[in-house]
């Protein structure tokens, strides 16, 4: 075993001694008055077998014995609550363990001089206590010490009354017996305690795991995020901006033109801050917001809007970015309609069918050439961006006749 | 007798050209100007302005502060907040606080006096983004139990149209068009669900403080 494999096995075990400890601290309470009382009913029981006052400075001896276990106890809890150090508490708990068992053991001793059966039947409530102490949870130093103090005295108390006869080699197997089988016991104990520390350590890793995976996500997805904002407002504002400020420098530009500029660019940052509302996948919302950015212009330049808007169903695709790209590509439209027409009315209107949405403009204005002066108008661009959300644009127009732009989304992206 | 008009805004420039616009039309004069929160609330309390025009973002604190006074001033004063976006977020709060209008910071002087004329008038400007909003507060169920002596806000079914048509783009000559009413018909309708929010979310606000021991019966 590695180095580091070996330290966590040994705090493994540590932790492990720990948990039996607390385990033994929950049955102490009972255990502690159980045994009380048996030490009195005992006590009381050979009234025959013992003087008074021999009973009764065992039974006081054995009841001032549990109860400063009963405040070691107490006192230990404290400490394994507060995570302070234990090992002296410890200590003195197996000290009094053994003290005890030791005052147990003494019971033969005391009956010696009494009937030969007393003598027996003291020594095998002693196998019969340790043999329940065996069960209970507890260290390998209170094992070693329980085991000891109880049968040493036991045993000599037999050899003393019996020899070596049968009732000692009896006893001494028993004995033998139960030793063995509480180590057993123990031992099996701390296999299971060690392996469920073993697989609370594993899944308390495997949640960090998890948790840092998540905000490496996170992460990522924010810096996404940024990335495209930073990508759509330099593309808008960034070079508005910039032809402005060079106009400006170059002294190319009136006042009325520079505050012509400026204004675009308000306008986009607006259009970039309207697309990041969760306004959900709407096209309505959308249309509506544009709408209401531009009414303004619309009005100024004397031109009339008519506008039919009903629900429509949502794009599942239409996402901030993909908004913004539309409500340029549409309001690109309406700067042609502004600026070209000529016109006197607008008509806007949209509407679903099986494949997808229609947004058609139509102006009542001069027309134009949609091929030879699609540059001028900046259709190239609308077009990519549309054709990039799946879409396309349709243009009917010819010089004299208006013109009718048809604007298709897709239901779907591919 | 023209409305009376306080202005509380930092930015010079800004403030001269609100200032020009008001004293420009024959109905309106401005009553006072500021450039910080104190001096505002002062001057709100001392002229009794019919309208409050304000700028959010004042040096010394958050101009919604003064919305409150404005709106539990007697006589009353109706306030329009200055804003460079007009986010639904930022429009809607000052709503609930008492605002019944918005001017966006770039405005010309003709929206300025067409905006602080519709306010006088009883009316209160509305956009598809903050009638949207509006629709999805008040469209929801309520979850928690209704308020104890208040009113619930609950739109009358003219209003919940107008909502319905202002988030679908609809001007307001054309929701007056489609539903047969005057435009001035229109405006009123808006200041009055503008009315409502302000009413429900002090309410709420009083209830909850109820709810937390704040405020004794």
């Amino acid at each position: 075993m590695t180095d580091r494999e070996d330290g966590s096995r040994a705090s493994l075990h540590a932790r492990a001694e720990l948990e039996t400890v607390r385990l033994f601290l929950a049955h102490s309470r009972g255990s502690l008055v159980a045994v009380t009382l048996m030490s009195i009913g005992v006590a009381l029981a050979w009234h025959d077998e013992a003087p008074p006052r021999v009973r009764l400075a065992w039974c006081l001896g054995a009841c001032a014995n549990y109860l400063a276990q009963g405040v070691l106890c107490t006192r230990l809890a404290h400490a394994l609550a507060g995570g302070r150090p234990v090992r002296r508490l410890l200590h003195a708990l197996t000290t009094s363990v053994g003290v005890a068992c030791t005052i147990w053991g003494l019971v033969p001793w005391l009956l010696a001089g009494a009937s030969g059966p007393a003598v027996s039947v003291a020594s095998a409530f002693n196998v019969m206590i340790l043999f329940a102490a065996s069960h209970a949870p507890a260290t390998r130093a209170m094992l070693a010490t329980a085991a000891t103090t109880m049968s040493l005295p036991t045993m000599g108390a037999i050899l003393h009354a019996d020899g070596l006869g049968v009732g000692a080699l009896v006893a001494a197997l028993f004995f033998a017996t139960i030793i063995v089988n509480g180590l057993r016991l123990q031992d099996a104990s701390r296999a299971a305690t060690i392996q469920r520390l073993s697989a609370e350590d594993l899944a308390l890793e495997l949640s960090h795991q998890q948790q840092r995976l998540i905000e490496v996500e996170h992460e990522r997805t924010l810096l996404l995020e940024r990335e495209r904002l930073m990508r759509d407002i330099h593309d808008g504002l960034g070079a508005t901006l910039t032809s402005s400020l060079a106009a400006v420098e170059h002294g190319r530009a009136g006042a009325a033109e520079v505050a012509g500029m400026l204004r675009d660019s308000l306008d986009d940052l607006r259009l970039v801050i309207d697309s990041l509302e969760p306004g959900g996948h709407d096209v309505v919302a959308l249309l509506a917001d544009l709408r209401h950015r531009i009414e303004r212009r619309l009005a100024l330049a004397g031109i009339a809007l008519h506008w039919r808007m009903d629900d429509l169903p949502p794009l599942e695709w239409l996402g901030p970015s993909e908004a913004l790209q539309l409500m340029r590509a549409i309001q690109e439209m309406f700067t042609n309609v502004i600026k070209h027409a000529a016109a006197r009315q607008v008509r806007v209107s949209a509407e679903a069918d099986a494949e997808g949405i229609e947004v058609a403009i139509v102006d009542d204005g001069v027309g134009f050439d949609a091929e030879a002066q699609a540059r001028g108008r900046g259709l190239p661009q609308v077009r990519r961006r549309l054709a990039g959300l799946g879409g396309g644009l349709s243009i009917d127009s010819s010089r004299g006749r208006g013109t009718v732009v048809r604007i298709r989304l897709p239901l779907a992206r591919g | 007798m023209p409305a009376s008009v306080l202005i509380v805004e930092d930015d010079p420039r800004l403030r001269e050209a609100f200032a020009a616009a008001i004293a420009g039309a024959d109905d309106l004069r401005v009553a006072g100007v500021a450039d910080d929160l104190p001096e505002g609330l002062a001057l709100l309390a001392s002229l009794s302005p019919d309208v409050l025009l304000v700028d959010l973002g004042l040096p010394s604190g958050h101009g919604i502060e003064l919305i409150r006074r404005a709106r539990a001033a007697r006589p009353p004063c109706e306030t329009m907040v200055v804003t460079v976006f007009a986010e639904e977020e930022t429009v809607i709060r000052c709503i609930e606080a008492g605002a019944t209008g918005y001017l966006l910071k770039e405005a010309s002087a003709v929206d300025i006096v067409a905006q602080v004329r519709l306010l006088v008038s009883g009316g209160s400007p509305i956009s598809p983004a903050i009638a949207r909003r509006l629709l999805r507060r008040l469209g929801a169920p309520r979850e928690a139990p209704p308020v104890p002596g208040g009113e619930g806000i609950t739109l009358s079914p003219q209003e919940q149209s107008v909502l319905a048509y202002s988030a679908k783009g609809y001007s307001y000559e054309e929701i007056a068009r489609l539903m047969g009413l005057s435009r001035h018909t229109i405006e009123t309708y808006v200041k009055r669900i503008y009315g409502k929010l302000h009413v429900h979310s002090k309410t709420e606000a009083v209830f909850e403080a109820r709810q937390m021991g704040l405020v004794r019966d």
